[in-house]
């Protein structure tokens, strides 16, 4: 029968329970434990520069620029600005040079701080064989 | 008290200029609370009755069609993924399903466990634009505490697709021949859980949207739309199937894995055919998309999730036919045996549904243009066609339709003045 | 009159029971009604300004002082800025005529429950023509729709405030109070004015332009109705003036029904006693005030919560919906039950009886 006030029971009920509102940037949020498409990595030892994820790319997001680490003379460079985060830049490589991670934090002040791996690494660092800083974007 | 030379509330619709006008105009939109994307109704009032209504659309349109032609099929998928925000998947899956058809007259096949996997993601955007829908119904007249608490139980179903897909909205999980992820055993026992618990929460919505009698109140008899007017005017989706009309593609002309449970299929109609109607019809269908993937889940055959296709699709061209949580979704796709579309049209459902806005909108009061407008679920950015108005009178308005070459001119000018666009 | 008392009446009027204390619990109000319809609807609502997010509503009145203040070409500018601030002086007004720290107000006199009433009737025609100065073609329905509203929830609640008069044979608060004192329970345990406590809840909500009845503001059908062309301190002194009427309404509904700022004292005479008697010392007047004022503030809080509780649990109704159902249910329970209570007073106690007596005694 109808009547004014159905969800009066469930509303009251919500006042004593534990809210679902999570703080976000106080707390911690809510994501999946892998499988989750964030910012890129790239392992720029193991990149030969063949451009697949540079043709791949449905945003042109990654541009391709010189580069004295890898074979064909050339290196990704990463606008997340652009980036859609498809992850079809990742099925692309077919040398596990890179990655989607699971760092979806990516708001910045700047445009320019959005595009990664804009700066070459030190060659010294890649044949110790550290892996490359991420940077902060 | 106000100047009245400078506030002009009206022109007079007949007599003598002086008279005080008996109708009023009131916009709605392009900005506006209750409109989530910009889009114009000019509302003729007399009083707080509305007496005519004029839709204008094209404030967000993008030239997505044009841009898909120049574009491979994979990366399409993605492009057109972005008509729409919330029903995004649907897209890809009717690109996917124009292109494979093209492909299968050279005997290319999909396999079924990629059909399963794109179905049950298809459901599941269907659950979470519902409820959405009913947050956004409820938020339009006045009912706060339905709004948050349906769509705290959405964040289920988003946390799924989250889950599944690895992003929140444009799930990326279709590819030409395939799907691009699958499913493993504990996401398929979590989702199974989840749909339990959404099931339950929307048979207790719609417990509430029946029983509550200040929601009865306010969308029983408004935006009448009588099953005549609905087929005249080409209304689709839930929007015809609340007027009684019952049409749905996953019934009619079942794609993907729809024909796997086709004898257990229920085309949901009610036949109040307002407002309330279509809140019952789109909750009812939430249950019952609860129940398919269900099924699905239960079901799903083992198997690749994907086949390799050929780069280049041959010369063909294909009706695709899908429902969109909106209504039917075509995309008319022109291959020509290169690995970019030759044309791409795309019709989404809200652009057949807006014609019926004004019948429902006349006669009623001015509060519910709001609610009577959001009942058809629109979407506006999806929708949105360039057309050129000629003449300034906004309630007559005369549209200049431009033919190919005047478009291949203006498109060459554009560019010669726009050079490097991208940097 | 001594110079003492003129002091302390200004400083009374300035800062504690006027309008400081006013505007300090009219957003601590805001702040508990915030919370609590958050809590509801499952949510934590206003978190970080202060314990739990106490200071939000402060910080947001301050910001929308700070915002820039937008005047239409077309509107009546000085009508606009006249209407906001008269609009935030109002209630101010009214809020000194209840009782807070004692059980007189800070401004009392006999009759003073007529003047509330003609004030709560002006709120809604500063809102009247506050729509009709910004001269928006939004801002007009919504105009049109408040003066309607005014219409229709003005009778009950004259008529719930005049059914206690009745009941208490007293036309001003101070008296009313007193009469709750002295019959050592609230207004509220009379049989029929349980209804009117209910009728006066219900108009308060309509009065506060407050869902299910915001129809004059509904945001999502005309864009916020007469206040649309409001920005910066206009619609910051709307904002305040929208928190000083949910206290003055809910003050109004504690004095009238619930036994004003009078505690338990009530059904303890020796407590009465010993709260009468240090009125006059001036160490132990500190905690007098502080029982009354602590008092008040619980009994306006749990009226607030009633108020935002009702708040969540409907859809808004149509202008012409509620109209229906204020001139279909309302005023006809209502002038019935006054009907009745007219009658039935004086049978259950003498109070009335006896006074027409002497009245026609006189004559």
């Amino acid at each position: 029968m109808p009547r004014p006030g159905v969800i009066v029971w469930e509303a009251l009920r919500n006042v004593f329970s534990k809210k679902a509102t999570i703080d976000y940037p106080f707390e911690e949020g809510v994501k999946p434990k892998y499988g989750l498409r964030g910012a890129h990595v790239l392992y720029i030892e193991e990149c030969t520069g063949c451009r697949a994820c540079q043709r791949v790319c449905p945003s042109l997001a990654i541009e391709m620029v010189p580069s004295e680490l890898t074979k064909t003379k050339k290196r990704p460079v990463i606008n997340l600005g652009q980036c859609i985060f498809c992850g079809l830049c990742e099925e692309a490589c077919r040398y596990d040079a890179l990655f989607l991670t699971d760092y979806i934090e990516l708001s910045a002040f700047q445009q320019k701080e959005m595009i990664i791996y804009e700066n070459e690494p030190p060659k010294e660092e890649i044949s110790e064989g550290n892996e490359p800083k991420e940077e902060d974007s | 008290m106000a100047d009245k030379k400078k506030i002009k509330l009206g022109s007079p619709q007949t007599g003598c200029s002086s008279c005080i006008p008996n109708t009023f105009e009131i916009p709605l939109g392009p900005q506006h609370p209750a409109l989530k994307e910009p889009t114009h109704f000019l509302l003729e009032v007399e009083g707080e009755i509305i007496v005519n209504a004029t839709p204008r659309i094209g404030y967000v349109h993008r030239g997505i069609e044009k841009l898909a032609e120049t574009k491979t099929y994979s990366a399409n998928l993605t492009l057109v993924e972005r008509v729409c925000g919330i029903c995004s998947h649907i897209h890809s899956i009717s690109l996917a399903n124009a292109a494979e058809a093209a492909l299968a007259l050279e005997g290319f096949e999909v396999p079924l466990r990629a059909q399963y996997i794109r179905t049950i993601v298809a459901e599941l955007e269907r659950i979470h634009s519902h409820i959405l829908w009913l947050g956004v119904a409820a938020h339009e007249i006045g009912f706060d505490t339905l709004f948050m608490l349906s769509w705290r139980d959405r964040e289920l179903t988003m946390d799924l697709l989250e889950d599944i897909s690895g992003n929140r909205v444009n799930y990326a999980m279709n590819e030409i021949g395939g799907s691009r992820r699958d499913m493993n055993q504990s996401q398929i026992d979590r989702m199974l859980k989840y749909m339990d618990i959404t099931e339950e929460r929307m048979e207790r919505y719609k417990d509430i949207c029946i029983n509550e009698n200040t929601i009865r109140m306010r969308t029983q008899d408004v935006g009448i739309l009588l099953p005549q007017k609905a087929k005249e005017l080409c209304a689709c989706g839930p929007t015809a199937r609340a007027s009684g009309v019952a049409i749905d593609v996953r019934y009619d002309d079942p794609y993907s894995a729809y024909g796997e449970f086709r004898d257990i299929f229920n085309v949901i109609t009610y036949d109040t055919n307002d407002v309330f109607s279509r809140v019952v019809v789109r909750i009812i269908e939430t249950v019952e998309a609860c129940k398919y993937i269900k099924w699905m889940l239960k079901n799903i055959p083992d198997g690749p999730i994907f086949k390799k296709a050929p780069r280049k699709v041959p010369e063909a061209q294909i009706l695709s036919r899908t429902e969109a949580p909106r209504g039917e979704l075509i995309h008319y796709l022109w291959s020509n045996n290169t690995n970019k579309p030759y044309r791409l049209k795309i019709t989404t459902p809200t652009l057949s549904n807006i014609n019926t806005v004004p019948e429902m909108m006349k006669g009623d009061y001015l509060a519910d243009s709001t609610i009577t407008l959001a009942s058809i679920d629109p979407c506006f950015s999806c929708e949105d066609r360039m057309i050129t108005i000629v003449n300034n009178d906004r309630r007559k308005p005369k549209i200049e339709t431009w033919s190919e070459s005047q478009l291949r001119k203006y498109s060459n000018d554009w560019h010669a003045k726009n050079k490097r666009w991208k940097k | 009159m001594t110079a003492v008392w003129w002091i302390l009446t200004i400083l009374g009027i300035l800062f504690f029971p006027g309008i400081g204390f006013c505007i300090s619990i009219a957003l601590f109000d805001e702040w508990i009604d915030r919370k609590f319809y958050a809590a509801l609807q499952d949510r934590i609502g206003p978190e970080h300004a202060g314990f739990k997010g106490i200071l939000q509503p402060l910080a947001d009145f301050l910001k929308l002082l700070a915002n820039e203040d937008i005047e239409p070409e077309a509107a009546d500018k000085w009508g606009m800025r006249f209407t906001a601030i008269i609009g935030l002086a109002i209630p101010l007004v009214a809020l000194l005529f209840i009782p807070i720290i004692d059980t007189t107000g800070l401004l009392s006199f006999e009759g003073d429950i007529l003047l509330l009433a003609f004030l709560t009737t002006m709120i809604a025609l500063i809102i009247f023509l506050a729509g009709w100065f910004s001269a928006s073609k939004l801002a007009m329905p919504g105009t049109m729709r408040a003066a309607s509203q005014l219409l229709s929830y003005e009778i009950p609640i004259l008529l719930a405030m005049f059914a206690v008069a009745l009941r208490t044979q007293s036309f001003s608060l101070a008296g009313i109070v007193q009469w709750q004192l002295d019959a050592h329970r609230p207004t509220l345990f009379s049989l029929p004015m349980v209804v009117f406590f209910l009728v006066f809840l219900l108009s308060s909500q309509a009065e506060l332009e407050r869902s299910p009845f915001d129809i004059p503001t509904a945001e999502t059908e005309i864009v916020g109705g007469w206040e649309v062309e409001y920005s910066g301190k206009k619609l910051g002194f709307f904002r305040l003036s929208a928190d000083l009427q949910m206290v003055f309404s809910a003050g109004l509904a504690v004095t009238l029904f619930l036994g004003g700022p009078t505690g338990v004292e009530m059904w303890i005479p020796s407590f009465a006693d010993w709260l009468a008697s240090i009125e006059g010392v001036s160490g132990l007047a500190v905690v007098a005030i502080l029982y009354y004022t602590t008092m008040f503030a619980i009994k306006t809080t749990i009226i607030v919560l009633i108020l935002s509780a009702f708040r969540a649990l409907m859809a808004r109704l149509r202008i012409e919906q509620f109209l229906e159902f204020s001139w279909k249910w309302v005023i006809p329970v209502t002038l019935g039950v006054f009907a009745i209570t007219f009658f039935y007073v004086p049978w259950t106690d003498n109070v009335v009886w006896s006074h027409w007596e002497g009245l026609f005694d006189v004559s």
